[in-house]
């Protein structure tokens, strides 16, 4: 892994077999757009596939799409096996979960941000920038 | 409203019309485009000055979504040289344009089928039997994601996924209670398989079977086209097992079954990834080649392979390029059967196609504006001819139909079918200057993706080269901008915003999920495990040898081999599907 300097690296992926990953990656173009080096694991990826790139690829920060309602079971658990890891690095999560649910992830699981459907790519962009300096590992 | 503008030249436009009067009435046939060009000169100079002075600008798009650029009105003249007979012709015959049956919805409407399946099994048999109850005409299963990238419902690795976006079939049990009390042998069934539709699908027959169905009369359709998670998303198996596992399926519905379509070439998933509708159609009609392809090399006749494979579309917004693109389809897909395969038979050149209308043009804000949005898409659907239809429900963007939606849905069909009007004259649009204009101009940007596709060596190896897969998400990323700065307007949106309308939304719970993990649980206590081993291991030696692998998918499901099972023996066989950006 070379790291170019001063460019904020982010992990972008979905957790689980789901294959809808069109949000993720107009996100992927839009931070490379915005100088950002993306590390695109996309559709259909496991837990340990993630937790390993966030290790390998010394990442600042990590965004989890989620579209078919599986967010409930496979954020969480994502959260707490970075977290068991080590691996301390915000992570941000975007696509269909109710606000009801967005909350409970961001109060109870950890997670930094939730982008609701209507989210511009200028205000997630800029989060990721604020975000990914927050690193605490 | 003129009324209400005062011009400052009013005998600039009577002038014209005045000179218009007098060609019309001194027109003849030899003169007739010449004379609509000279009128459409003058027409021009008026809207020129009538900007002038009203100051009321052009503001209308200059191209189609797909790019094509547009002219504010179309005349004759944009058809010049049309042939009737060679563009057109009549439903039923060949190149199709108008429709592919004789008298289309005259005779029998489009099969009113709404994509369903959720939650445990019981969910999926309850919500098919109220929607059969309230008028869908033909069965569509949606299956979940583990379903479909070939996971048990029991394998941890998709906790949290079963029952979610679909309905979850490990084995014939679950595929047996989903189907309880439904009448296939009467019925038809599309299976959503999404990838390859081998073990539903030999659960499917393994089910009919014991009910004592003769295979001959079932019908159907199974998905089984796998190119398309090439395009988009990420594929579990590699390509060219992929292919050759889809054509196995084609390859026993030619031998056993010829009322079930083995194929069904998804253009709907590249579209809902934000692909145009012209990329939509080039590439959904060129990965149908390779299919073609596959089972030809196999020995079979094009005019027994080409009628047992079917399409389906995206209907999206723009009313007219959605209805000049099902045109257009059909066209072309009938030129490269008799061209290209030379079929003699004209039942092979035909495009059949289920229509979706586009769950990535709904949104989640202000949902019931996503009832309007599916009519108009619906319309789409049906003025394009299609022979099956779903119609999204108002609350996809937010989670799964809730009966209330999915009933609206129906409704939305039924007024469509009984109120509107619009199935009573066959392709009604056809003959509209813009519309046929259109329809060939897709035409021959298809014929264009079909040039450069040629060049690449095929669609096989455009695919490999990732080429749909980088033009789609660069379409969509495109599009997103296009959005967010305004240029293309969404209700709710980007323009009329309202404050956000809390409907009831439908949530899979664990205890759903629960409860179809312990059902898969008991049905592996209690099959008979020494023919779980023996049913597998000939499928896994039909797989290593080469050989059509569906009769011994079907024989596995029999004895409850599972979907996942099944698909850990392709995966050992063929490895892993690529990881692709």
């Amino acid at each position: 892994m070379v790291r170019e300097s001063g460019k904020i690296r982010v992990l972008l992926s979905k957790v689980g077999v789901d294959v809808h990953d069109r949000g993720l990656k107009v996100v992927a173009s839009a931070l490379r757009d915005a100088g950002m080096e993306v590390i695109y694991l996309g559709a259909s990826r496991f837990q340990d596939e993630i937790v390993k790139a966030a290790e390998e690829e010394d990442v600042d920060i990590i965004g989890i799409s989620s579209m078919e309602g599986m967010h409930h079971v496979k954020i969480p658990e994502l959260m707490r096996e970075l977290r068991r890891r080590g691996i301390h690095v915000p992570v941000v999560c975007g696509g269909i979960i109710p606000l009801n649910e967005a909350k409970e992830l961001k109060e109870q699981h950890g997670v930094s941000e939730v982008f609701p459907p209507g989210s511009s790519l200028k205000e997630i962009v800029e989060y990721f920038k604020k975000c990914a300096g927050s690193k605490t590992s | 409203m003129v009324s209400s503008v005062n011009l400052k030249n009013p005998n600039f436009f009577i002038e014209i019309q005045v000179k218009i009067w007098k060609w019309v009435q001194e027109m003849s046939e030899e003169t007739r485009l010449e004379d609509i060009k000279k009128a459409e000169e003058e027409w021009k100079k008026i809207c020129e000055e009538w900007v002038e002075e009203t100051k009321i600008k052009d503001r209308a798009p200059k191209t189609t979504p797909s790019g094509i650029p547009l002219k504010p009105i179309y005349t004759p003249l944009d058809l010049k040289d049309f042939n009737y007979m060679e563009k057109l012709g009549f439903p039923g015959l060949y190149p199709f344009t108008r429709g592919i049956y004789p008298t289309m919805y005259r005779g029998r409407p489009w099969t009113i089928r709404l994509l369903s399946g959720y939650g445990t099994g019981e969910d999926a048999n309850a919500r098919f039997k109220f929607l059969v109850k309230e008028g869908e005409t033909g069965l569509n299963l949606a299956l979940d994601s583990p379903t479909i990238y070939g996971y048990d419902a029991d394998d941890p690795r998709v906790r949290g996924e079963v029952g979610q976006g679909g309905a979850s079939i490990s084995s014939l049990e679950a595929i047996e209670r989903i189907f309880d009390g439904l009448p296939i042998e009467r019925l038809s069934t599309s299976l959503v398989t999404h990838f390859l539709g081998l073990p539903t699908f030999a659960m499917y027959v393994a089910m009919a079977e014991r009910r004592g169905i003769p295979l001959k009369e079932l019908r159907g359709t199974t998905q089984n086209d796998p190119l398309w998670l090439f395009h988009v998303g990420n594929p579990p198996l590699p390509l060219k097992p992929s292919v050759k596992l889809a054509v196995d399926l084609l390859e026993f519905c030619l031998e056993h079954m010829p009322k079930w379509y083995g194929i069904n070439v998804s253009g709907y998933h590249i579209r809902e990834a934000g692909s145009t509708a012209v990329q939509e159609a080039a590439f959904t009609l060129a990965d149908a080649t390779v299919f073609l392809d596959e089972a030809l090399s196999r020995g079979w006749d094009i005019d027994e392979v080409a009628p047992q494979i079917s399409f389906f579309m995206n209907a999206h917004n723009n009313l007219f390029e959605e209805v000049a693109k099902f045109r257009a389809m059909r066209r072309v897909w009938a030129k490269i059967v008799k061209e290209k395969y030379h079929a003699k038979n004209p039942r092979s050149m035909i495009f059949k196609f289920h229509t979706q209308t586009a769950g990535s043009a709904l949104t989640a804000q202000d949902p019931m504006n996503n009832v309007i949005r599916a009519t108009i898409h619906s319309l789409a659907a049906v003025m394009g001819g299609t022979q099956s239809l779903h119609t999204d429900s108002y609350d996809e963007a937010l989670g799964l139909p809730t009966e209330k939606a999915a009933r609206l849905a129906l409704r939305t069909q039924h007024i469509i079918l009984h109120e509107s009007g619009v199935p009573n004259v066959i392709d009604p649009l056809g003959g509209s200057y813009y519309v046929e204009w259109l329809t060939d101009k897709i035409e021959e940007e298809i014929w264009r993706y079909f040039d450069r596709i040629e060049a690449a060596g095929g669609m096989l190896a455009y695919t490999e080269a990732g080429i749909p897969r980088r033009e789609i998400s660069q379409t969509s990323y495109k599009t997103q901008l296009a959005i967010e700065r305004g240029e293309l307007p969404i209700v709710g949106v980007n323009i009329f915003r309202s404050s956000i309308e809390n409907i009831e939304i439908c949530r899979v719970k664990l205890e759903q999920e629960n409860a179809e993990i312990e059902a898969l649980r008991r049905v592996k206590r209690m099959r008979d495990q020494k023919k779980v081993e023996e049913a597998l291991e000939e499928f896994r030696e039909a797989c290593l040898k080469g050989v059509n692998v569906t009769p011994y998918a079907v024989k596995a499901a029999k004895v409850y081999v599972t979907n996942g099972e099944m698909y850990q023996v392709f995966r050992e066989v063929y490895g892993e599907g690529p990881h692709l950006e």
